[in-house]
């Protein structure tokens, strides 16, 4: 056993570049694999890992406009109570609230109210050192305990203050609870707590309450339901039972149900749709680096065939040399293990940082190695079977001695020149694909409408905040102070609430009206960010400003005649409601739909002016600062001059990220695609490169008799190679329309899930010329490898 | 006297670098005159295929100087000396080196392809010519893994003849054969030699060395000339 391995590491003697690109191939494919399983499973749940209730199981939302899952009401929720196959429903609100554990404070905590029965419904598990999770008690997350609490021993009966309220701590929950979904939860509570936050001038907190948009619902089914159905009736019952008594709050969002545990299924259906781009992607890589490996091994076998007649001769059987191939492979599979173990946790690391798994995944993106042992039974089975399978040949004819020692046969040759145009192909699909992608996100990047350079100033306050802007500041003009130009908005520009603000067409107090998104800012606020005006006009105080999105839809509504240009809306009034008033004003100015909810998402957007903001509020609203100032330095200071002078009880202003950044941050889907698919493409490029150079040299060297002959009959070094590129340029000619077949069949998938077309001509002439430049490369350089060498060395027999 | 078509001085050879330098040709001098036919023979590892190698441009001297046809090999370009392989030299190898997945009249007709000059229309005249002269026109279209070694032997020679050669270089070109094909192998050089074409073989037969007119002997890289017999057993 042990002389075999030491005779097969022998055997790659001279080759040992070869040998490791196929264990690192190897150990790459194991190690994707491995991953993608993983994510595939995953995702696949309906219900995350701490969720211990098998029963069918729905989430209970709401979906805005843009088709964002949102909070619903209470009220709403327990509509759905009354359909027959639901057992049970309980509910969850998150806030972000102060509290203070152990006398110390902490400013925006993540707070889970859950309702009193869900412990039991959704079967939680224990905390620490509990065993059950028990209905009204109050739990601090692991993360909370270990980060913010430095792992305090006897945390458990320590006091948590909330407003005022003394509570006791009853454990510490397990890490996967840290998150739920994109929603971090640092302390669980029963939502009887939730009263404590209802103004002191309503008089009834269960229908103020009840009537907030601010919970997702668990409905228990006794039996598997369709969910647009149950979505179905739980509108209708929406609609034949209205919250009378709902207070202050409108419902505009639409109700929204959603199968299993699950509070961002936007998030999962790009996890999705990402599983099966690098299922793809994997499978091409696989097929490239086990169809090398094939290859490869046939070609020993060739070289080999004296010594295994040789062997057959002394009296050995076809098992004996199987098991010997087994032996003598262990070497590269052993390696392969060990590096698809070091590429595991390399990926991992790259991925998770930064990207959507994070956000999704309630916890770290863990691994299963169970997953890893599958995908690493698979590989290997793969790899052995490609090393043992020219073998077959030795059973249907033990004896090599009609066929010249070094030469294929008919079949190997056809399929030795089938699998380099398989790999052809292959590879343009993926580069094809990934150009795809790297074009669609460039063209997102595009953005010439929001300054590059405009950067933002965020604040948070403390308790009883106040500030003072001047009508002047309102208005943008904060000349007093130095030459620096600031606009100023209630909302950050990524940030607006998809349905802050209702509208009517008429000044009507009685309609609810029709949602839509929109925030206060500044009058200098598009000349500053840079968002181009449309149909000019003055916005000042007591006017509005709104994008091409919303004209759209106001004309769309009948506020103007179809054909009559947007420009005619200028100066025609419309009520936007926002609490605490309704305003009824005309509008100003018309500016291009700015990104605010992504590239390419043209909501619409009323902006109103800073200086309507209602004055009972004005004073407590830390406005968000922007500037396309070169000195930010510059900025900030006039900023925190201001916060210093003007307010009270108001942090620094921080620098944040530029507006250009903010808005590609929402675009994570889009990244992760393009990140991970030009990863695989960048190692599929390797491999061609690689695979191509070896392959071609194998294939010469089988025929090195052949050229030797030609070389010494007279054929010049120069029309040998394009004699032998031509054959590589068959191969290239019949793989590209081979990839264009199969990238129009694929057409249609991709424009539906990731409305991305593949059938671009230009990305396809750029990646088959690309390809073909690795031919010429890798290929070619394979060629001149061999014709270079001295006539008589080619003329030599092995 | 004519000019030699072979001429060397103080060729040299050497394989390896450093502790496994071996030198395989010491100074070798000589001289092949035109219509000549001259054996070569020494023992194994001697350095006879490696002479012939650089004789007939499939290898390159460590030093010296070599002039064919009249022509110093060092000025020549690589694709001078493919001309020159094509058109002035004829091989034979010992283990007739066929192109396996060519037919008896490919492998014949592929010295012609690599020469731009000729038409295709004139091939299968000339291809029926030497195969007439080897005495296999009817395996024009059969594969060498269905000849004997004794037929693979004469489409080599046929191949070799097809582009009118000055010289032939044959290494060892009986040696892979019986006796009778030795034989015949032997009466096609004998023809080709009346006809006015320069031959060298290297061979470790005494029988074939006897039939030519000089007989050069390599021993530890040094060639010398030894007294032939002179064309004793011509058939």
């Amino acid at each position: 056993m042990l002389f075999d391995i030491v005779y097969g590491w022998r055997k790659w003697q001279g080759q040992r570049l070869k040998w490791f690109t196929l264990v690192l191939g190897l150990a790459l494919f194991c190690a994707l694999f491995s991953l993608t399983l993983n994510l595939f499973r995953e995702i696949n749940n309906e219900s995350p890992s701490w969720v211990g209730n098998t029963k069918p199981l729905v989430t209970i939302a709401a979906i805005g406009i843009s088709g964002q899952i949102k909070k619903q009401t209470r009220y709403n929720i327990d509509l759905l109570n009354k359909h027959p196959a639901v057992n049970n429903i309980a509910s969850l609100s998150f806030q972000t609230k102060n509290i203070t554990v152990n006398d110390i404070a902490f400013q925006k905590t993540s707070l889970a109210f859950y309702s009193t029965n869900l412990p039991v419904l959704l079967e939680l598990p224990a905390p620490f050192s509990a065993d059950s999770f028990v209905k009204n008690n109050v739990y601090i997350s692991d993360a909370f305990w270990q980060y913010q609490l430095n792992g305090q021993d006897n945390i458990v009966g320590k006091t948590l203050l909330i407003k005022g309220q003394k509570l006791l701590v009853a454990g510490v929950m397990p890490a996967n609870m840290n998150n739920v979904n994109q929603y971090k939860v640092d302390v669980w509570l029963p939502d009887s707590f939730l009263s404590l936050y209802v103004p002191e001038f309503i008089p009834d907190a269960k229908p103020f309450l009840n009537s907030k948009p601010d919970y997702f619902g668990f409905a228990e089914l006794s039996k598997s339901v369709n969910t647009t159905d149950l979505q179905e009736y739980f509108r209708e019952q929406i609609d034949t039972y209205p919250n009378h008594e709902a207070i202050f709050v409108k419902e505009h969002d639409a109700p929204w149900l959603i199968a299993g545990i699950e509070l961002d299924p936007e998030a999962k259906k790009v996890l999705i749709v990402q599983c099966w781009t690098l299922i793809f992607l994997i499978a091409s890589f696989g097929f490239i680096i086990f169809s090398t490996i094939f290859s490869i091994y046939s070609q020993q076998l060739i070289d080999r065939k004296a010594e295994f007649s040789l062997k057959i001769a002394l009296g050995a059987k076809v098992s004996d040399l199987v098991k010997r191939c087994l032996a003598e492979n262990f070497m590269m599979a052993l390696t392969s293990v060990v590096f698809s173990i070091f590429f595991i946790f390399l990926l991992k690391s790259i991925l998770q940082d930064g990207l959507l798994y994070q956000r999704y995944f309630s916890s770290d993106f863990e691994l299963n190695w169970f997953n890893w042992f599958v995908s690493l039974v698979i590989s290997q089975l793969f790899f052995f079977s490609c090393t043992l399978l020219p073998l077959l040949k030795l059973n249907r004819n033990n004896s090599f001695s009609r066929s010249s020692l070094g030469s294929k046969t008919k079949l190997q040759t056809l399929f030795s020149q089938g699998n380099l145009v398989l790999q052809l192909c292959i590879a343009t699909l993926a580069f094809v694909f990934t150009t795809n992608v790297f074009i669609s996100e460039w063209q997102k990047q595009q953005i010439d409408f929001v300054n590059p350079a405009v950067i933002s100033f965020n604040s948070n306050k403390i308790k009883d905040a106040q500030v003072y802007l001047s009508e002047q500041q309102k208005k943008g003009d904060w000349s007093n102070q130095k030459q620096v130009e600031l606009a100023i908005a209630y909302n950050p520009f990524t940030n607006l609430d998809d349905s802050s603000l209702s509208y009517n067409l008429t000044a009507d107090p009685t309609n609810d009206g029709f949602n839509v998104s929109g925030t206060y800012v500044s009058s200098n606020y598009f000349s500053v960010l840079d968002i181009p005006i449309v149909v000019n006009g003055i916005f000042t105080k007591n006017t509005f400003a709104i994008n091409i999105a919303f004209a759209e839809q106001l004309k769309f509504q009948g506020m103007i005649a179809a054909e009559q240009p947007l420009s005619a809306l200028i100066g025609m009034p419309i009520q936007v409601n926002s609490f605490p008033s309704a305003s009824y004003y005309p509008i100003a100015t018309i500016t291009e739909n700015a990104p605010h909810h992504g590239v390419g998402k043209g909501n619409p957007v009323v902006y109103l002016h800073y200086a309507n903001i209602h004055p009972m509020i004005i004073y407590k609203v830390l406005p968000v600062f922007f500037s396309k100032e070169k000195s930010t330095q510059e900025a900030s200071n006039v900023i925190n001059n201001w916060v210093k002078h003007e307010t009270v009880n108001v942090n620094p202003y921080q620098l944040q990220s530029t507006l250009k950044a903010q808005i590609f941050a929402l675009n994570l889907g889009g990244r992760l695609l393009f990140v991970t698919s030009g990863f695989m493409a960048l190692i599929i490029l390797v491999l061609l490169a690689l695979t191509l150079y070896y392959q071609v040299k194998a294939n010469l060297m089988r025929e090195k008799n052949k050229y030797g002959v030609m070389l010494a009959l007279g054929i010049n070094q120069p029309a040998l190679f394009l004699r032998i590129f031509k054959k590589l340029l068959l191969s290239l000619t019949m793989a590209l329309p081979m990839a264009w077949m199969v990238l129009q069949s694929l057409e249609s998938v991709t424009q539906s899930y990731l409305s991305i077309s593949l059938l671009l001509m230009s990305s396809f002439l750029a990646c088959s010329f690309l390809v073909f430049l690795f031919v010429l490369l890798f290929g070619g350089g394979a060629i001149i490898t061999l014709i270079r060498l001295p006539i008589s060395t080619l003329l030599t027999q092995q | 006297m004519s000019k030699p078509i072979i001429a060397t001085d103080k060729l040299c050879k050497v394989f390896g670098r450093g502790n496994s330098k071996q030198q395989v040709l010491k100074n070798v001098d000589f001289s092949i005159f035109p219509g000549e036919m001259v054996a070569i023979v020494g023992p194994s590892g001697s350095g006879k295929s490696t002479l012939l190698s650089i004789l007939g441009l499939l290898d390159e001297q460590t030093s010296g100087d070599y002039q064919l046809c009249g022509q110093a090999i060092d000025t020549l370009s690589t694709f001078q000396k493919s001309v020159l392989r094509n058109k002035h030299i004829g091989w034979i190898f010992q283990n007739f080196n066929l192109v396996g997945d060519m037919t008896v009249a490919e492998n014949i007709v592929l010295p012609l392809t690599f020469d731009k000059t000729l038409k295709k229309s004139q091939y299968s005249e000339k291809v029926s010519n030497v195969l007439k002269k080897v005495g296999l026109l009817e395996k024009a279209g059969s594969f060498p893994s269905e000849l004997s070694g004794g037929q693979q032997q004469r489409v080599a020679i046929a191949r070799a003849l097809i582009t009118e050669p000055e010289i032939l270089l044959c290494d060892e070109p009986t040696g892979n054969l019986d006796s009778e094909n030795a034989e015949l192998v032997m009466q096609l050089f004998h023809e080709f030699h009346q006809e006015n074409c320069t031959i060298l073989l290297i061979t470790h037969s005494a029988e074939i060395s006897e039939q030519c007119q000089k007989i050069y002997r390599i021993n530890d890289g040094k060639l010398v000339l030894t007294p032939a017999t002179g064309l004793k057993n011509v058939v």
